[in-house]
């Protein structure tokens, strides 16, 4: 190995080169002091960084994540359901709208009553009704005509 | 019914269209001597009028006094009522009053159009009815006996004894289908009397009355004005003219188009509206076009309907089915929906919609 392996030299450190690998770096290094003083460096480095103590994680951590997961999957799930009950219920509506309503007939019995005296006052013009009583009861009303209220038309 | 000055006018119509060969039976003089006798013949009397129809039959007892053209005073117990009624026409007006409690109604009476009768309804009358006339004899009396077939089985034929001096109708009948009777007015008591004999007739003192808002008559021109446009053109039932037109006062007005086939008549309502408000009693009809509303009362058929922005009800003395045919060539408004009624709400709270 004619030039230096700098690649390779923190694999080196790290054990984790093929031992076929790990061979050849060890026979440069008994040959070259510049790598060694490089490999020595990178123990350094390494020394320093298994020294620094690493913090754990708070013990909540993970299943305040997991729920914040849970939460955040759950509003999108609910968002989904809320669309599609809002144009559900707007197609129900429209639906609805377009349904056949009959009105019923008043339960105001005068009303129909005044069409009939209508129509008995304007038969009065006709010439071919005599002046009597066929002229009132032409129109055989079950109810009499007076029998409003003034002013009920 | 306007003033004796019209019978003559009537009498020479009456002789230009016989003479004119329009009448093609001499049954129909009769007829027209029936309508000119209410303008010229004073008599009293006691009339009784009896109907037949699905609740069973209806007593009427009145007393009558007629001297024209400025006094007619009726005396009478409405069908279905207890209570005793006065009519008196005496002018121009019209009065109805209770006696016992001397309150009542006053309005200004609709003229009839007597000389439209020779030339206008009697033509009508000829070509749907079949017109044949015998001789006959009521309350000692002769009589020409009139009857009238309709042409079109969709309406009633009728009977009359027209006295043959005065031309007052002693008796009418109403006949229905198969030839059912259905209403009978007869004279039990009757008596002619000299021209004028009411005529110090006065109107009874210490009357509380109510002035009744009327129908006024109006042009098409008129109607258009204060309708801001005219009802849909409606099929009446064959052999129907129109007549008239009236416009009723008051909030919600209403055009009433009165009809004639010569003998009844047919009132036509329009009111601006989309959304039909039934009479009461009526029952729907459910027809290709939409929904109908239909009521029969004595022989009388009412149908209400609503098409084109307008609610229309037709009354008159036609079978059901005749009326429905009849709404159903005019046009039928499809069964209003929900989303109708909504509209009318928020335009009933002033939301413009």
């Amino acid at each position: 190995m004619n030039t230096h392996p700098f690649d390779e030299l923190s694999a080196y450190v790290d054990g984790a080169l093929s031992p076929e690998d790990a061979t050849e770096i060890a026979v440069h290094l008994a040959e070259c002091a510049h790598c060694r003083e490089v490999v020595g460096d990178l123990l350094t480095v390494r020394d320093v960084i298994r020294s620094v103590s690493t913090p754990s994680p708070h013990p909540a951590i993970l299943p305040r994540t997991l729920a914040r997961l849970e939460r955040t999957r759950w509003r999108a799930a609910a968002m989904r359901h809320w669309w599609i009950a809002v144009l559900t219920a707007a197609a129900a509506v429209a639906l609805l709208l377009q349904l056949p309503f009959f009105p019923s007939p008043g339960t105001d019995r005068r009303s129909g009553a005044a069409y009939f005296r209508e129509h008995a006052e304007l038969t009065l013009t006709h010439p071919m009704v005599d002046v009597t009583l066929a002229s009132y009861l032409s129109s055989p009303l079950p109810y009499g005509p007076i029998d409003e209220p003034a002013g009920a038309r | 019914m306007k003033t004796v000055a019209r019978a003559p006018l009537l009498a020479w119509l009456l002789v230009l269209v016989v003479a004119g060969g329009t009448l093609a039976s001499p049954s129909a003089a009769p007829l027209i001597h029936a309508v000119q006798a209410q303008a010229t013949t004073a008599y009293r009397g006691e009339e009784i009028l009896a109907t037949w129809h699905g609740d069973g039959t209806q007593v009427t007892l009145g007393r009558v006094e007629h001297d024209p053209p400025g006094w007619t005073w009726l005396d009478y117990t409405p069908v279905g009522s207890s209570r005793r009624l006065v009519v008196l026409r005496h002018g121009a007006q019209e009065i109805q009053y209770d006696p016992a409690t001397r309150t009542g109604t006053r309005s200004i009476r609709l003229d009839s159009d007597d000389d439209a009768f020779a030339t206008s309804h009697l033509p009508w009358l000829l070509a749907n009815y079949h017109v044949t006339a015998t001789p006959g004899e009521l309350l000692g009396r002769r009589t020409d006996r009139i009857l009238l077939s309709p042409l079109i089985e969709d309406r009633p034929a009728r009977r009359l004894d027209v006295d043959q001096q005065t031309g007052v109708i002693l008796r009418s009948e109403r006949l229905g289908p198969n030839g059912r009777l259905t209403q009978v007015t007869a004279f039990v008591t009757f008596e002619v009397m000299p021209q004028g004999w009411r005529a110090d007739a006065r109107l009874p003192r210490d009357l509380r009355l109510v002035d009744q808002p009327r129908a006024q008559r109006v042009t098409p021109q008129e109607a258009v004005r204060r309708l801001g446009g005219l009802p849909v053109e409606v099929a009446a039932p064959p052999g129907f003219h129109r007549v008239a037109s009236y416009l009723t006062q008051g909030r919600d007005s209403a055009l009433q188009t009165v009809y004639s086939d010569g003998l009844s008549v047919l009132v036509l309502s329009a009111q601006r509206g989309t959304l039909a408000r039934p009479p009461a009693g009526s029952r729907v009809v459910q027809r290709e076009g939409g929904p109908l509303w239909v009521r029969e009362v004595g022989g009388h058929t009412l149908v209400h309907w609503a098409y084109s922005g307008w609610l229309l009800t037709m009354v008159g003395d036609v079978s059901a089915d005749g009326l429905l045919q009849s709404a159903e060539r005019t046009g039928v408004a499809r069964a209003p929906r929900l989303v109708d009624h909504l509209q009318a709400w928020l335009r009933s709270l002033g939301v413009p919609f």
